[in-house]
């Protein structure tokens, strides 16, 4: 029955485990009802809309390494699951080796919610326009999981399987997510396009991260990822590659972006029509390449 | 469904309360508390009107379990009393229906806590997820300006 | 000179708001409550055959479950009674058993908490049988349409008529005829504050309603109506309100809340009831601003002269009537702007559909009005290649002159005084060819277009066309020698407008005395006598009329030494008279606001995307009673015309909202508010105003959005007929 009654969330048991063994083997123990829990900002709205009903919120936030925020010069950037947006974005090392990271978290909501929204609980909700996506993509982030048989990694370059749907499975927690240190003299920008100057969802958004790399008969490797524009978050493979293999011009910029735009599969929402998606991804492609671009050729 | 004991302090008052598992922090204010300057606009996070400061950070009240609160220590419009964000807002003619003002005032509060000296882009980026219907925000944003103006 | 009019003085409201302590209907608790919520029908068009409540009557925890056969008088509305307050069969009204809109109320149930009730409302089984749904009200419209009243020849419910001089004269002396199709979006007033209320026994016995609205009588009638008891027997009261712009002027929880305490004082339970609603619940359970369809064509002599204007207005008027008909009155006067034509023809429509009602909005149906007016007058310029300030004012309503309706308007027009104002301070200047737009600064990027557009219009203050029109004071004055305090009972609404602070200004005024020696009683139906509606920007004027009335009286009384003075006084303005039904001949209104405004806007070329850079507000407030709350009345109507312009976009499908929620339906933020907001402030008085004082809440908001399309136009040189002007519109327009 569509109801829109609810004045608070539907019922469900808050359960606070002691460890990760205890949270991986509970969750797995209630696969299908219990679900991992960190702000809550996307979860609680799809409880109260009765998307998801789960009978239990197994919260994780106080887990061995989930509040950990650590910056490593050798080996890179550690943020664990409960470290909040607003504390990556405050965070001097990201702010100076990852701005992209920065920029991306500062796009999202509002500063009360990003107090509670989390870049992991960004990348486990696995929505299409998660704005925080693209960047954990192109810096490649890899998320550090604890399911029932222990710690493993999942590479976020084959995480994503549908809207919503990942590579985990019950009983996995996502303790952190790991950066490796970006390429050397490396540039990035986060383009969004809302419907309104901040707070919305993207209509559409593109990520593009750009570094030297004398290797490629471009002499540079772009990395370009498009949300809300297909089932999962798309790089942009078939525009990477006809980038890295000639001079960068503003002609082949604008070839890149055309592809980009012909590579997306968008749908028409209340956002925006699937026209006007295609259209303005190849438009923001354009722009961010070239942004991108003159950064490292000032 | 679970109850769960918590021990919260608000407006710096110590409270032991059991809360049930679903319940969210601004229903234990407004409902267990009985602190209803912090209102309920939307309960989904959008429109701002229960911020609270959750140990010394705005978060939606809605958006927060109250089971997860235990040891926090929580500030609302009742507890910003004297606070010169009130009196700016007040003069400066911010006020109309006074719906949104609760949680406008703790979300600049917090703002000026992190940032004493913020200029404008920086104060509107702060209030963004504060709607308010009524006054179009010019006469918002002057009072934030001055108060902390009064406050360096 | 006066002493406390015309000051900005501290709101009376304020102190109690920015601490917390500010009491609205949701924050009411009252020992031993008792919770209710209401099934909502949540389908556009469907007969419900049958209700089954008793699951939802046996779960533990539920006190009563209401249905249409509980309603004593199973009807509401506030020019028809054509709603149910229930739908469903077994009352005493034919058809409520009739669902036409998705907000359409099914059942009530009141239990120990609000859990329960939303737990029994998921236990109530209704059987029903759906009928095909009307979404379009030009569909809606042909005699093939399947129909919302079975009992009714057509969907059609309201028709005026305006035929003044010859239009066939006026195309025929026309060097230029333009002609356009116009249509203007739904929007959803999105007060911070959704609707909730409490209802108890007070201690005369009387059903108590406390809730947000924005006229307490008329809840009050409308409740007496429909539980068929004398007025006296209901008390509605008004705690603080969060926010109402005319869409709380409709009934939304005040019926029901009555019929629960009365049903259940039958049963011997005397417990108070609180209701409070989602957001969700809110958007689909009150009416929007109505869209409009507009088709039009006007003709101008070369020296730009208008000579004729024809104008078909179609509204949706949604499921039922609400105020419909009184706002296409409004639409219909205004749609050919506030200029002096000698021939014009119009004929406009209300319509049903199965959409959510249209209602009151703030403008009233002025802005579908203006925006069809002030585009034609737009593209008249173009085709005359005159500027768009030149043609207005050689065509500017007057003193004098007749409106299209063949009557003058009230002494005191200030129109073209106004369109000068705002032109000069938008930098236009007046040469030897007339007024001359100023040349905009373009931005740097080449992805970045400025232009700037000007818009002006009329907006009536106070009930039009012959509505009775009329406003309660009482003054009582305390005292021995000297006067210590004034209390003024007065039952006008304060709804965020500052109307509370203006009322006492107002009475300090007029009774000689400090502000602070006033007291205010305020909207309680057993205190305050009637004061009319917060709407139509009529209370500072009405109010301000009744409280010199009784203020006069009072000081009398006292001078007589009557201790206490207590004086009412009723104030009733100049009578307006209703249309003609063949000819449109009618004193629409006493009195007017005047208004112009200029827009300066940016235009991404690539993105769609619109920033308004600056607006400049000119409008004739008569008398400024509160300059400080004037402005804010300025900068909140500029930013909330500036979202029906550009922003919200309001989305029904075969009569389902698809725009719920604050982020599907997205109003501004503080970051998509125009960069600059100038307000103008003009004091112009009206002869018969308080201390000259006209209405201003509604004006503002007519002139913003044909002044924004003018200023895309100027900066892109396309025209847009339809908003809201989102990114992906604007870049459609652009490229095509």
């Amino acid at each position: 029955m569509v109801t829109d009654t609810h004045p608070t969330l539907p019922e469900f048991d808050y359960f606070r485990p002691e460890s990760l063994q205890e949270a991986s083997a509970f969750l797995a123990q209630h696969a299908g009802e219990a679900r991992p829990f960190l702000g809550g900002t996307d979860l609680f709205v799809r409880m109260r809309d009765g998307a998801l009903v789960p009978r239990y919120l197994v919260d994780v936030k106080h887990l061995e390494g989930t509040d950990e925020l650590r910056f490593d010069p050798q080996h890179g950037l550690t943020i664990g699951a409960a470290v909040c947006m607003n504390r990556v974005i405050a965070s001097p090392e990201v702010r100076r080796v990852y701005p992209l990271l920065a920029e991306a978290c500062r796009s999202v909501a509002s500063h009360q919610l990003r107090t509670r929204a989390t870049v992991v609980g960004n990348v486990c909700n696995a929505s299409p326009a998660g704005d925080t996506i693209g960047a954990c993509l192109a810096l490649d982030g890899v998320l550090n999981v604890h399911g029932t048989g222990g710690p493993r990694q999942e590479p976020l370059s084959a995480f994503f399987l549908g809207p919503g749907k990942t590579k985990l499975q019950p009983g996995d927690i996502v303790t952190s997510i790991h950066f490796p240190l970006p390429p050397l003299g490396c540039a990035g920008t986060y383009l969004k396009l809302g419907r309104n100057r901040l707070s919305d969802l993207s209509i559409v958004a593109v990520t593009v991260l750009a570094a030297p790399d004398p290797g490629l008969p471009s002499g540079c490797r772009f990395r370009i990822v498009l949300a809300s524009v297909a089932p999962v978050p798309l790089v942009a493979a078939q525009a990477e590659e006809y980038l890295a293999n000639r001079p960068v011009t503003s002609d082949s910029i604008a070839e890149a972006a055309r592809l980009a735009g012909a590579a997306c599969k968008p749908i028409d929402d209340i956002r925006g029509s699937a026209r006007y998606r295609k259209s303005m991804v190849k438009n923001l492609t354009e722009k961010a390449l070239t942004a991108v671009w003159n950064q490292l050729h000032p | 469904m679970s109850f769960h004991e918590i021990q919260i302090t608000v407006n710096g008052v110590h409270e032991r309360v059991s809360v049930k598992s679903n319940q969210t922090l601004m229903l234990l204010l407004r409902e267990t508390l009985a602190l209803t300057g912090t209102k309920n606009g939307c309960s989904a996070g959008e429109c701002g009107a229960c911020t609270v400061l959750l140990n010394g950070e705005a978060v939606n009240s809605c958006m927060v379990l109250a089971a997860e609160c235990d040891g926090a220590e929580v500030i609302t419009v009742e507890g910003l009393a004297g606070d010169p964000l009130q009196d700016a807002i007040i003069r400066h003619g911010g006020v109309q229906c006074g719906f949104c003002t609760p949680g406008v005032l703790i979300s600049a509060r917090a703002l000026l806590n992190r940032n004493p000296n913020p200029n404008d882009e920086e104060i509107k980026e702060a209030l963004v997820g504060n709607l308010c219907r009524c006054t179009g925000y010019v006469r918002i944003i002057e009072a934030v300006k001055e108060a902390a103006r009064l406050q360096v | 000179m006066t002493l406390t009019v015309g000051q900005s003085l501290i709101r009376v409201d304020a102190e109690a708001k920015v601490k917390g302590k500010a009491v609205y209907p949701g924050d009411i608790e009252m020992p031993d409550m008792a919770y209710m919520k209401i099934l909502f029908a949540n389908r556009p068009h469907a007969i419900i055959q049958r209700i089954d409540v008793s699951r939802a009557e046996q779960l533990p925890g539920v006190l009563a479950v209401f249905t249409a056969k509980d309603v004593p008088n199973n009807e509401y509305g506030l020019i028809s009674p054509d709603q149910p307050v229930l739908c469903g069969p077994g009352s005493n009204k034919a058809h409520a058993d009739h669902v036409r809109f998705i907000g359409d109320q099914v059942a009530l149930v009141v239990a120990e908490s609000e859990a329960i009730a939303v737990q029994a409302i998921s236990l109530i089984d209704v059987d029903y049988a759906d009928l095909p749904v009307v979404s379009d009200p030009r569909e809606a419209m042909k005699v093939q349409s399947p129909r919302l009243f079975p009992d009714r020849d057509s969907n059609v419910f309201g028709h005026y008529r305006i035929r003044k001089g010859s239009i066939e004269n006026g195309f025929k002396n026309a060097d230029v005829i333009v002609e356009g199709y116009y249509q203007t979006p739904v929007q959803e007033h999105a007060y911070l504050q959704p609707e909730a209320g409490v209802s108890y026994l007070d201690e005369e016995d009387r059903i108590t309603v406390v809730v947000a609205g924005q006229w307490v009588h008329e809840d009050q009638e409308q409740i007496a109506h429909a539980l068929g008891l004398p007025l006296e027997k209901i008390r509605v009261i008004y705690p603080a309100i969060g926010g109402a712009f005319g869409g709380r002027e409709d009934m939304s929880v005040q019926i029901v809340l009555a019929l629960a305490t009365y049903r259940l004082s039958q049963k011997g339970i005397r417990r108070p009831i609180k209701i409070v609603w989602s957001r969700e619940e809110s958007i689909i359970g009150h009416h929007k601003r109505h869209a409009y369809y507009i088709h039009t064509r006007w003709g101008a002599s070369r020296d730009g002269k208008i000579t004729a204007a024809e104008v078909e207005l179609i509204a949706d008027g949604g499921a039922y009537m609400y105020t419909s008909t009184k706002v296409l009155g409004n639409a219909t006067l205004m749609c050919t702007g506030p200029y002096e034509i000698p021939n014009v023809n119009v004929d406009s429509y209300a319509v049903y559909t199965n959409n959510i009602p249209g209602g009151a909005f703030r403008g009233f149906g002025g802005p579908q009005g203006a925006f069809a007016a002030e585009l034609q007058m737009d593209k008249l310029a173009e085709a005359l290649d005159m500027d768009p300030v030149e043609i207005r004012e050689r065509n500017i309503l007057r003193e004098g002159s007749l409106l299209s309706v063949g009557t003058p308007l009230p002494k005191g027009v200030s129109m073209d005084k106004v369109l000068e104002a705002c032109a000069l301070k938008a930098g236009w200047v007046r040469g030897a060819r007339g007024w001359q737009r100023p040349v905009v600064n373009q931005p740097e990027q080449a992805n970045k277009k400025r232009g700037i557009g000007f818009a002006c219009a009329f907006k009536n203050v106070g009930f039009s066309f012959g509505a009775p029109e009329n406003c309660w004071a009482t003054i009582e004055l305390r005292g021995k020698e000297e006067i210590d305090q004034a209390i003024l009972y007065h039952a006008g609404a304060e709804v965020g407008q500052g109307a509370h602070t203006a009322f006492i200004q107002m009475a300090a005024e007029a009774l000689g005395l400090p502000f602070e020696k006033i007291v205010l009683v305020a909207s309680d139906t057993a205190y305050t006598r009637n004061s009319g509606s917060v709407s139509a920007s009529r209370m500072t004027f009405m109010a301000g009329n009744s409280i010199r009335g009784a203020a006069a009286q009072a000081l009398e009384k006292w001078k007589n030494e009557e201790r206490p003075a207590v004086a009412t006084y009723q104030y009733l303005p100049p009578r307006t008279t209703p249309y003609d039904p063949e000819t449109g001949k009618s004193e629409p209104n006493f009195s007017y606001g005047y208004v112009a405004e200029a827009v300066e806007v940016e235009v991404d070329v690539e993105t769609g995307q619109l920033q308004v850079i600056n607006v400049i507000c000119a409008d004739d407030v008569g008398k400024a009673v509160n300059p400080q709350q004037v402005q804010g009345q300025i900068e909140g109507a500029v930013v909330q015309a500036a979202g029906y312009g550009i922003l919200e976009n309001f989305l029904q499908k075969d009569g389902l909202s698809l725009t719920k929620t604050l982020s599907t339906y997205l109003i501004p933020t503080v970051l998509d508010v125009p960069t600059r907001v100038e307000s103008v402030i003009l004091e112009y008085p009206d002869p018969i105003g308080p201390f000259g004082a006209r209405g201003m809440g509604e004006m503002p908001y007519l002139p913003f959005v044909p002044a924004l399309v003018s200023a895309v136009h100027n900066a892109s040189g396309c025209w847009f007929d339809q908003f809201p002007l989102i990114p992906e519109r604007v870049l459609e327009g652009l490229s095509s």
